[in-house]
């Protein structure tokens, strides 16, 4: 395993261990500690699911996470996929109640440069740059965008994964597998340029703004 | 799909449409290798790991109420570990000597919580309660060990960065290096003066808070609603207890950029690009 550090999901399980045990104990600054490690992937995690509706399907799966907090055990996934799978169920509650998935859809915040975001020191760029990729991830068909998204911006292997999607490993692993493919289909200035990508169900044709992210304008 | 799955054997060409299964876990682990040879698709990966922004934590009082809410409602508190009971403990008290001065009208831990004013390490600068100690040593004359506490609330480490210490030096263990780098810690990093000075300044954090007492009842598990029992010793042992300013390695700016923008540099850097 690689040493990563990133905007989210950069903090090790072990380091967490000693949090979640504080907080159970009831240490509020051990709490906040923990929010502010694990909140910023589930938050765009849930934003992949649920849309402009994460705010508030996070906001519920906090108000459980501190319900139910006492009552966690580690059963070899960790607090990161527990919390995840709250966020999930809170999730996918949301979706009932409003219906199906919402389509995703690049926005206006898309129309940024994400191979000069990487450069850049500009918040207002990276954080762009970074709801972009979110979109652009979740225009992949639910269980492909679920299983990069708890991979790459909540920071799980592939067994938390499939304990939180309810799946076995290799399936899950099939399903990023297949959902990076896809994208890379899509970002592939040959086949944008050319629009050779074939539609597939459950993928829109890619957009303006996927040529433009692309073709590295 | 089935085309390229038939195809996926044939990885002669870096093609992405023949990305295999273990490229695509690598990416999926961020292998700043494999990122540096994914193409297009390694500015989304990145981009999707980028920094911590501020309204990503927006939410963080409303969890904090529920979790203090979740606190009250517990019936039981769990048996305590002995490494956990000295720190919580410690904390008590200062959150103790918070609710005295909130309830003498100065404000403190308790208001600036319920108003949002408590610090957020990633973008505000650590303002402590110490903001309002001031004021603090007249309002209970009566009460000798008061304005000391309150004063030592503000001046010692505070209980928050004590804790950052203890995640820190846990974090450093597993992964030297990382945790300096992670913008949770930013606040301890500038509070030591840099992150070469964490260890020295959580070495000295550390002896301060083990200056607390652990004599006090061990049942106290319920700061709000309990008195202020044993309110000297926990505080008074603090060196810089009388004055009311902040140490001055507390730093009153924290540019929201600084640590957040070195991290997402950590991934994409990648040897040979």
């Amino acid at each position: 395993m690689v040493s990563v550090t990133s905007g989210t999901g950069g903090h090790t399980e072990s380091d967490l261990t000693a949090l979640v045990r504080a907080a159970q104990d009831g240490d509020e600054d051990a709490f906040r500690l923990l929010y502010r490690q694990v909140q910023p992937g589930l938050l765009r995690y849930l934003r992949g699911m649920v849309g402009a509706d994460a705010e508030d399907v996070a906001s519920e799966a906090w108000l459980q996470i501190t319900r139910d907090l006492r009552r966690f055990r580690d059963e070899g996934a960790g607090f990161r996929a527990w919390a995840a799978g709250i966020a999930r169920h809170r999730a996918l509650d949301h979706l009932r109640r409003r219906g199906r998935r919402p389509a995703a859809t690049l926005s206006a915040d898309a129309l940024v440069d994400l191979p000069a975001a990487q450069d850049t020191a500009d918040q207002a760029v990276q954080a762009a740059a970074t709801r972009a990729a979110i979109e652009l991830i979740a225009t992949l068909p639910t269980d492909q965008a679920e299983a990069i998204l708890l991979r790459v911006v909540v920071g799980l292997d592939a067994r938390a994964t499939a304990q939180v999607l309810g799946k076995r490993p290799g399936a899950v692993r099939t399903a990023a597998w297949r959902g990076l493919r896809r994208l890379a289909a899509r970002l592939d200035p040959q086949t944008v340029r050319d629009g050779a990508i074939a539609p597939e169900p459950g993928l829109r044709p890619p957009t303006p703004t996927v040529r433009r992210l692309a073709a590295g304008e | 799909m089935i085309r390229d799955d038939a195809r996926e054997d044939e990885m002669s060409k870096p093609s992405p449409r023949r990305m295999d299964r273990k490229t695509a876990e690598r990416l999926l682990d961020a292998d700043p290798v494999a990122l540096s040879q994914a193409g297009p698709l390694a500015a989304p990966l990145r981009a999707a790991r980028g920094p911590v922004r501020h309204d990503e934590m927006a939410g963080e009082q409303l969890a904090v109420a529920a979790f203090r809410a979740a606190a009250d409602l517990a019936p039981e508190p769990r048996p305590r570990r002995e490494s956990m009971l000295k720190i919580t403990l410690a904390k008590l008290l200062t959150v103790k000597a918070a609710t005295v001065v909130a309830a003498s009208g100065l404000g403190g831990v308790a208001l600036a919580a319920g108003t949002g004013a408590l610090p957020n390490p990633l973008v505000d600068p650590p303002a402590r309660p110490a903001t309002h100690a001031p004021a603090a040593p007249t309002a209970t004359p009566s009460h000798p060990a008061g304005p000391a506490d309150r004063a030592g609330a503000s001046d010692g480490p505070s209980p928050s960065l004590v804790g950052l210490c203890k995640a820190y030096a846990a974090g450093a263990a597993t992964n030297p290096g990382k945790a300096s780098e992670n913008p949770a810690f930013a606040e301890l990093v500038e509070a030591a003066g840099g992150a070469g000075q964490v260890d020295d300044y959580c070495a000295d954090a550390a002896s301060e808070d083990r200056a607390h007492p652990t004599g006090a009842p061990s049942g106290a598990g319920r700061p709000t609603t309990r008195p202020t029992p044993n309110p000297r010793g926990g505080t008074t042992s603090r060196p810089d207890t009388p004055t009311t300013k902040r140490p001055g390695g507390v730093p009153t700016v924290t540019a929201p950029g600084a640590p957040t923008g070195s991290v997402p540099a950590a991934t994409p850097r990648t040897p040979g690009r």
